[in-house]
C-alpha cells in the first residue's frame, strides 16, 4: 500500500453557528503529471469502484460486480478478445491448450495446460473442472451458474439428474476425465453445437474452476476465494472492500500493478465524488450524476464508446387489440425522437439503435431495422391514420421509476405531441415488482413493454434469445417458430459465416414481425483517475485488470 | 429505582413481539418478488429459484413465514442473507460503525449544541444569539441529503480536507464529515432548546437570588442555571443517540461508511425481510435501553425526582 495523495489539515477550533470552521489546510502536492505513457510499468496499487456483489463464489455469481473480482482471481478456460476487426470475440486462455470437436460437435475434448495451482496448493487439473461443474449444476446446492449446463444452454448429458431440487444424481453423465490424461475433460452434449457457442457458453469469468475447499465449503469461500488468477486475496473481504495482491505462483502471464482494491460503494453517485477527490482510480460504469460533466473533467481518462452489449427495447403483446396493426407498431417507433432523448438526457451516452446486436459482435452492426427505427413525425403521423388510427386512443408505458423515468416521459410527450395520442406512465418501484406484474398477465391491453436486455457473450445469439418462444425472459410471450428454427440452427453451424447469417436472418425476421424493437443501445461509459494507464473496458463491462498499470507511484 | 428499571425493562417483550411482527409484515407486503431483483432480468436458473424459496420459506404464508423466523430467534438463529451472510454476523461486523459514526455526531451535537445554546442565552439578543438563531434555522430547513452532498462535494473533492467516501482512514479523519452532517439537525434543536431553557432559568427567582446575594456568575450558571434547564435538553439528547444510529441510512450512503444503515439500505431493495427485522429490532431495542438510561439520569440532574 502506497500512502494516499490528499491534503492535509488541522482544526482551527472556532466554533460559530453549527459549522466547524477549518483553517491551516496545505497541499502536499503530488498533482504532477505522468510525462511519458509507460503503459507497461509493474508495481503499485490501484482501486476500482463496484457495487456490492452478492456474492463472490464463481459458480454463484451472475452480475458484473463479482464478475470484475473474479476476472482478476481466476483464470477460466475462455476469454473475450477484440479480434482483428474490432470486435470482440471468444479465445481460449491461457489455461487451455486445445479444444477438440468430435461427432460433429456432440463430444468435446478440452485439454489444460500444465502448471496452474490454485493458491492453496491444489493443481488445476480436468478433475477441478468437472467437480467444480457437477456441483454448479447440482439443484440442491442452489448454484446461480447452474443453467449454463441446461438444455437451453449447453445441454450436458445427464443435467436433469442432478438438477431438481429433489434429484439426488451426483454427477453428470456427460462430464468425465480423460483416461488417459488428467489434464483433459471430456463433455458430452445431448445436442450438437458450433465450436463458437460452445466457447462462448464457458466463457469470461462466469466458469471459473473452484479448488476441493472452495466447494466443501462455500461460506469461507465467499469471504475469502482461492483462486488460480493472476491475483490473490491474501485478506477476508470487508463489507467494504475486496483487496488482491499479486499472485507469486502464477504460471501465466503476470498482473502489471502489484495489487488491486476493489471498493464497494452503496451510492453509486459517490464514486463521482471520490474519483474527482482522487481517492478512487477507476469507475468502469459512470453513474448517472457523472455523465454530463465527464468528458469535461476527465478529459482522455474517459472513454465513451457505442455497443456495449446492452439494449432497451419496447415490446408488445402478441395478443394486444391496440397493437394489432403493424403499421400502429412501427408509428410509435416513428414517432419518438431518441436521438434527442440521447443526447439531452444522456448526454450522448446512449446511442440509438438499428438491430439488436450491434458491430463489437461478430457479425453484428449491419442495420437490420432501417426505415422502422428512424424518427420521423409526419411520416409516423400518416402511419397511424393510414392505420385507422390508434384503437382506444391510448397507451401505458411501464417503467421502473428510479431508472429511467426522465427517458420514458421524454418518449411519451413525443408520443403525444407526434401522434395526437395519449400516453402515461405506469412506475414500478423495482424489478422485481415490474417482472411480478407482467407474469400476472395484469397488463392492459394498451400497455407497452419497456425492458432491457444484457448479453452474457458477445454473440447475436446472446442478444436475441430473448425472444425465443422457450426463453425465461420472453415477457411479451413473442413467438415465431422460424425465429426458433433460425437461432437453433446458427448454434450448430461450424462456419462462423454461415452461423452469423442464420443469426441475422432471425433478427430480421423478429424486427419484420415488429413485436419488439430496440430504441436504444448502451455504450461503455468509464472514468480513471491520472494514476493509471492501459484502461480497456470491454462490451460487456469487463475491465483488462492485469493489464493496466500504475503510472504514478505516490 | 431497581423495581422501576425491571418494570421497564418488562416493556421491552411487548415491544419486541410488536416490532418484529410490524417489520416483517411490511417488508411480506412489498411488491415484487425479492429473488427477481437477484438475477437483474437474466434468466434466473429455476433450481436456483426453487432452491432459495425453500431455504428462505417464500412459499409459505405470511404467519408461517413470521413463526419459522421467531422460532429461528429463540433457537439462536437469526437469519441470512440472500447470499448466506448471517444477520448476527452483519451485526457484528457493521455495528462498531454505525455506533462510532453516531457517538461521533452524538459528540458535536451535544458540545457545539449546548456550548452555542448557552453562549446564545447569555448574550440575548446580541450578533451571536442572532448568528445561532439564523444558523439553525438554515440547518433545519436543508434536507440532510442536500447538506450531505453539498459538504461533500465542498469539503471532500474540492478543499481536500477530509475523504469523501469510505472509512478506509480511519476514525477520526473518515468519520468527522458525515457525523457533523448527521448532526447538523439535532444540533440545531439542542441548540435553541438549550438556549430557551436556560434563558427561562436565569430569569427566575432562584437565579436572582442568587445573584442579590453575590454568587459569582460561574457558580450561578454552573450550579442554579444549567442543572434545572439541561432536563429537557439532556432527554432530546438521549432519544436522539438512538435516532441518530437509525438514522444514519442516508448519511452512510452518501459518504459510503459500511454500518447498519447501509446495510438495512440494501436489504430494503432486495427484499430480504430476516436482515430488515432483525436490524430494526435490534435498532428499537437500543433505543429503548439509551431511554430507560436517560430516564434514570434524571435523578441525578433532579434529585426530587422519585422513581417508583
Amino acid at each position: 500500500m502506497f500512502p494516499k495523495a490528499r491534503k492535509k489539515f488541522t482544526i482551527g477550533g472556532v466554533a460559530l453557528a453549527g459549522a466547524l470552521l477549518l483553517t491551516s489546510c496545505s497541499s502536499s502536492g503530488t498533482d504532477t503529471e505522468a510525462s511519458s505513457s509507460p503503459s507497461d510499468v509493474s508495481g503499485g496499487t490501484y482501486s476500482i469502484a463496484i457495487e456490492d456483489p452478492q456474492t463472490i463464489v464463481p459458480t454463484n455469481c451472475y452480475e458484473l460486480y463479482c464478475q470484475q473480482v473474479l476476472s482478476a482471481t481466476y483464470t477460466g478456460l475462455f476469454t473475450f478478445e477484440a479480434g482483428e476487426s474490432g470486435a470482440y470475440e471468444v479465445a481460449q486462455s491461457e489455461l487451455t491448450s486445445s479444444v477438440e470437436a468430435s461427432d460433429e460437435g456432440k463430444n468435446w475434448k478440452i485439454t489444460l495446460n500444465p502448471g496452474f495451482t490454485f493458491t492453496n496448493g491444489e493443481k488445476v487439473t480436468a478433475s477441478t473442472f468437472v467437480d467444480t461443474w457437477n456441483y454448479t449444476a447440482n439443484g440442491g446446492n442452489g448454484q446461480q451458474l447452474g443453467f449454463v449446463f441446461s438444455p437451453s444452454y449447453l445441454n450436458v448429458a445427464g443435467y436433469e439428474d442432478v438438477s431438481g431440487p429433489k434429484t439426488t444424481g451426483e454427477k453428470m453423465s456427460g462430464l468425465a476425465v480423460s483416461k488417459d490424461d488428467d489434464l483433459t475433460i471430456e463433455v458430452t452434449l445431448e445436442k450438437a453445437l458450433s465450436p463458437e457457442i460452445f466457447q462462448n457458453f464457458l466463457a469470461g469469468p462466469q466458469i471459473m474452476p473452484m479448488p476441493t475447499a472452495g466447494l466443501k465449503n462455500p461460506k469461507a469461500f465467499d469471504k475469502q476465494l482461492i483462486g488460480n488468477g493472476p491475483y490473490m486475496m491474501a485478506e477476508p473481504r470487508t463489507g467494504q472492500e475486496i483487496n488482491v495482491v499479486k499472485n507469486p505462483d502464477y504460471a501465466g502471464t503476470a498482473g502489471l500493478a502489484d495489487a488491486v482494491d476493489f471498493r464497494v460503494y452503496e451510492d453509486k453517485q459517490t464514486m463521482w465524488a471520490d474519483l474527482q477527490a482522487d481517492n478512487l482510480d477507476l469507475i468502469p460504469d459512470l453513474p448517472n450524476n457523472a455523465l454530463s460533466s465527464a468528458s469535461e473533467v476527465l478529459g482522455d481518462r474517459y472513454v465513451n464508446d457505442p455497443g456495449a452489449l446492452s439494449y432497451s427495447f419496447y415490446g408488445f403483446a402478441s395478443d394486444s387489440k391496440t397493437f394489432k396493426e403493424k403499421d400502429v407498431r412501427v408509428a410509435i417507433s416513428k414517432a419518438i425522437n431518441w436521438s434527442e432523448i440521447n443526447e439531452k438526457i444522456w448526454f450522448d451516452t446512449r446511442s440509438t439503435a438499428s438491430s439488436f446486436a450491434p458491430d463489437t459482435i461478430p457479425g453484428g452492426g449491419t442495420d437490420v431495422c432501417g426505415d422502422k427505427c428512424v424518427f420521423d413525425a409526419t411520416a409516423a403521423k400518416s402511419l397511424l391514420d393510414g392505420a385507422g388510427g390508434l384503437p382506444g386512443g391510448s397507451v401505458e408505458i411501464g417503467v421502473i421509476a428510479s431508472d429511467s423515468k426522465d427517458t420514458q416521459t421524454a418518449a411519451c410527450n413525443q408520443l403525444q405531441t407526434n401522434l395526437g395520442i395519449e400516453c402515461s406512465l405506469k412506475s414500478f418501484s423495482g424489478f422485481g415488482e415490474y417482472l411480478d406484474f407482467l407474469a400476472s398477465g395484469d397488463a392492459p391491453d394498451n400497455f407497452i413493454y419497456a425492458l432491457g436486455w444484457v448479453a452474457d457473450h458477445p454473440t447475436i445469439q446472446s442478444m436475441i434469445t430473448i425472444f425465443e418462444s422457450s426463453n425465461f425472459a420472453n415477457d411479451i410471450q413473442y413467438s415465431n417458430s422460424e425465429v426458433d428454427r433460425l437461432i437453433a440452427e446458427g448454434n450448430v453451424a461450424t462456419d462462423p459465416a454461415t452461423q452469423q447469417q442464420k443469426w441475422v436472418e432471425a433478427e430480421q425476421l423478429i424486427l419484420e414481425d415488429f413485436y419488439a424493437y430496440p430504441y436504444q443501445m448502451r455504450n461503455t461509459v468509464a472514468g480513471w483517475s491520472n494514476r493509471i494507464d492501459n484502461v480497456v473496458v470491454n462490451p460487456l463491462g469487463m475491465i483488462n485488470i492485469p493489464k493496466i498499470s500504475v503510472i504514478e507511484q505516490g | 429505582m431497581s423495581r422501576y428499571a425491571a418494570r421497564r425493562g418488562l416493556q421491552f417483550v411487548p415491544v419486541f413481539f410488536g416490532t418484529t411482527f410490524l417489520v416483517y409484515f411490511l417488508m411480506f407486503a412489498l411488491p415484487g418478488d425479492p429473488l427477481a431483483n437477484l438475477s437483474a432480468g437474466k434468466q434466473a436458473n429455476p433450481a436456483y429459484l426453487a432452491y432459495l424459496q425453500e431455504q428462505f420459506n417464500l412459499d409459505d404464508p405470511f404467519f408461517i413465514q413470521y413463526l419459522k423466523y421467531l422460532g429461528g430467534i429463540f433457537t439462536g438463529d437469526l437469519g441470512q442473507t440472500f447470499r448466506g451472510q448471517s444477520v448476527a454476523e452483519i451485526f457484528v461486523e457493521r455495528f462498531p460503525v454505525t455506533l462510532k459514526l453516531a457517538l461521533t455526531a452524538f459528540v458535536f451535537e451535544a458540545i457545539l449544541g449546548v456550548g452555542i445554546g448557552v453562549w446564545a442565552a447569555l448574550r440575548k439578543g446580541r450578533f451571536i444569539d442572532n448568528l445561532s438563531l439564523a444558523g439553525s434555522l438554515i440547518l433545519i430547513s436543508i434536507p440532510v441529503f442536500v447538506l450531505g452532498y453539498v459538504a461533500q462535494w465542498v469539503f471532500g473533492v474540492k478543499l481536500g480536507w477530509f475523504p469523501v467516501a469510505g472509512i478506509s482512514d480511519g476514525w477520526p479523519m473518515a468519520y468527522i464529515l458525515p457525523a457533523i452532517v448527521l448532526a447538523a439537525l439535532s444540533l440545531a434543536y439542542v441548540l435553541r432548546l438549550t438556549r430557551q431553557s436556560l434563558l427561562e432559568t436565569i430569569n427566575s427567582d432562584y437565579v436572582r437570588t442568587a445573584r442579590a446575594k453575590g454568587l459569582p456568575p460561574w457558580t450561578i450558571l454552573r450550579k442554579y442555571g444549567l442543572r434545572n434547564s439541561l432536563i429537557p435538553v439532556v432527554t432530546f439528547l438521549g432519544a436522539d443517540l438512538a435516532a441518530l444510529m437509525g438514522g444514519a441510512v442516508v448519511i452512510e450512503g452518501i459518504f459510503n461508511v459500511p454500518g447498519i444503515g447501509q446495510q438495512l439500505y440494501s436489504s430494503i431493495r432486495l427484499g430480504e425481510a430476516v436482515v430488515v427485522v432483525g436490524l430494526v429490532t435490534a435498532l428499537v431495542i437500543i433505543y429503548l435501553v439509551v431511554n430507560l438510561l436517560v430516564d434514570l439520569l434524571y435523578g441525578v440532574l433532579d434529585p426530587r425526582i422519585r422513581y417508583e
